[in-house]
């Protein structure tokens, strides 16, 4: 049984894996990304190998294996999913668009140096509209006619949210066009390594059901995993496959 | 010597030498001197040129003058806003975007005489002739370890590379020597795009943490040992200058593809790293282009000389290494 784990800048994500997934945990890192660590190591036990990934990964000292999250995410798609051409990733800090040629990275782009286009995007514009991630994304999906957000900035966002309240605009429009608005983003980066079917879209993002609405209207349908936050510590986790190693 | 400052790989250092100058190549990169700049460019002015202004605004009294071509819209911009807001006298040159060698031949004659007017002096063939030796000279010097760098496996990191050349940028016409082999097996890459800054060692140690950079064709590291001055007198350096591979932004520049293709059926690298600082357009759509022209591994990254988002390159340039040896 190997432990796969993925140190990302918000939550810390971890399978335990012996041929499929026998546990998993998520915890939040917030910033102690050591202490985190810690805290899976106890939880989950009984593993003989540990394989790492995220922006933490270098800080797992006894790990056998150190991948970066962009080939980890290779590893999960190709597991759940073996034609996978696009994979998008909505993390908290950022968002890639990974390209693979039969299971192996092609391209890829990341935006980092924004929030638009990433999970941040959506967590400061629900709180600017007191809603709980999980309302803001059930809201959305009940809009057919999603309003339009032009501004990729999300405080710039905030100032046109509110002009849209003050026109009197539904809520659920409002929350769906800020879905469009990121997925919008995200096309525009995937455009750089032409985003193909099959997409499969993960992250902490993926959980967002507006979010998802709003890449099958924007890009086309796309799969989503059972658990999609843990595609890249599974990934991890495969990469100590022995296949894999070769 | 009082310092002349020049902005482009255009401008022969030659020239400014023989008229008695210091050549010192603005190439600053420090996220600190941009602030310097904020009251007269935007903060999405590309960061190179923010940094060089700050740099002049914070030692004008050690610059008798600074030239500069119309090549890059934002430097000649700088140009302006130093002409306005000191006493730094500016010498702008227009650099032909088309092929048009004898415009820029009569703008080198401007530039000889407009140093001429500035150090009451004359500029003769003499003096161009020692100064082409002395250049020339350092160039071949160079070259030697920009070599090293390419050598099977790659002998010089371009993190001492660049190092080494600063001294050529910064006009220094003391050879500078370095004996410390450092040998790798990496994957070996090119690394093309915007310049390179002074300050921008910790971009080069992080790319050089996972791949070695065997030859780059920056403003900063090696673009400068392209100029081979063969002839004699202002006519061997305008020759040698106006042959050089093109810049990116000429038009056409098929002939900059051209170079980079030859050059990597030589020097077969296993991958490209594309460099570009934020907001310079030019290399932001040129550099799509090229990844998909010549067909090999491809990095984009894109940064303004600080270092706030050096945790993600290391994971892009990490995850181009992993994708590299897959």
């Amino acid at each position: 049984m190997v432990l796969g784990i993925d140190i990302g800048s918000c939550y810390t994500k971890a399978v335990l894996f012996d041929g499929q997934i026998k546990e998993k945990m998520v915890i939040k890192t917030s910033l102690r990304p050591v202490e985190a660590i810690e805290q899976v190591k106890e939880k989950l036990t009984g593993y003989k190998e540990i394989a790492a990934t995220g922006y933490g990964r270098n800080l797992i000292h006894n790990a056998q294996k150190v991948i970066t999250e962009i080939t980890a995410f290779a590893y999960g798609a190709m597991y759940i999913e073996p034609g996978i051409k696009t994979i998008i990733d909505i993390g908290g800090q950022d968002s890639k668009v990974i390209k693979l040629n039969r299971g192996v990275v092609e391209r890829f782009v990341m935006n980092d140096r924004c929030a638009a286009g990433t999970g941040n995007f959506i967590e400061k514009t629900a709180r600017a509209l007191d809603l709980s991630l999980e309302s803001f994304g059930q809201l959305a999906v009940k809009s057919d006619k999603p309003e339009t957000i032009d501004s990729l900035c999300v405080v710039m966002a905030e100032t046109e949210i509110l002009s849209l309240a003050a026109e009197n605009k539904k809520l659920e429009d409002i929350v769906a066009g800020l879905c469009d608005a990121l997925v919008r983003r995200i096309a525009a980066l995937g455009a750089q390594v032409k985003i193909e079917p099959p997409i499969l879209l993960c992250g902490g993002g993926a959980l967002n059901q507006g979010i998802i609405k709003s890449m099958n209207r924007i890009l086309g349908k796309v799969i989503v995993p059972e658990a999609p936050q843990f595609l890249g510590a599974l990934g991890a986790a495969l990469c100590l496959n022995p296949i894999c190693r070769n | 010597m009082e310092l002349i400052g020049y902005t482009c790989s255009y401008i022969p250092v030659e020239i400014l030498s023989a008229a008695g100058y210091r050549p010192y190549r603005l190439l600053h990169g420090d996220f600190g001197l941009m602030e310097k700049s904020d009251p007269w460019l935007r903060v999405d002015a590309c960061p190179l040129v923010r940094s060089n202004l700050g740099f002049l605004l914070e030692h004008q009294q050690r610059f008798v003058a600074v030239v500069g071509s119309t090549g890059c819209d934002m430097s000649r911009r700088m140009l302006e806003i130093v002409d306005a807001i000191t006493d730094i006298p500016t010498i702008i040159i227009n650099m032909p975007r088309t092929d048009r060698l004898e415009i820029y031949y009569d703008e080198i004659d401007y530039l000889i005489k407009r140093l001429a007017e500035l150090s009451g002096g004359r500029i003769d063939d003499e003096q161009i002739n020692r100064q082409i030796r002395v250049w020339e000279g350092l160039r071949n010097f160079y070259r030697h370890y920009s070599e090293k760098r390419r050598e099977n496996p790659s002998r010089l990191s371009t993190v001492s590379f660049h190092h080494l050349v600063a001294n050529f940028h910064q006009g220094n016409t003391q050879p500078v020597s370095y004996s410390q082999l450092e040998v790798s097996n990496l994957p070996r890459v090119f690394l093309l795009g915007s310049p390179v800054g002074y300050e921008s060692t910790f971009l080069l140690k992080i790319i050089e943490k996972y791949l070695r950079i065997i030859w780059d064709y920056n403003c900063g590291l090696s673009r400068f040992l392209n100029v081979k001055i063969k002839g004699k007198g202002v006519d061997g350096i305008k020759s040698a200058y106006y042959q050089q591979p093109p810049c990116i932004l000429r038009r056409p520049n098929k002939k900059f593809y051209e170079f980079i293709k030859k050059k990597i059926v030589e020097y077969k690298p296993t991958g490209m790293v594309l460099s570009t600082l934020d907001y310079c357009d030019a290399y932001e759509f040129e550099l799509i282009k090229i990844g998909n022209i010549f067909g090999l591994p491809t990095l984009n990254l894109r940064s303004d000389f600080s270092f706030q988002n050096r945790s993600q390159l290391e994971t892009r340039i990490n995850a181009f290494q992993e994708m590299i040896n897959t």
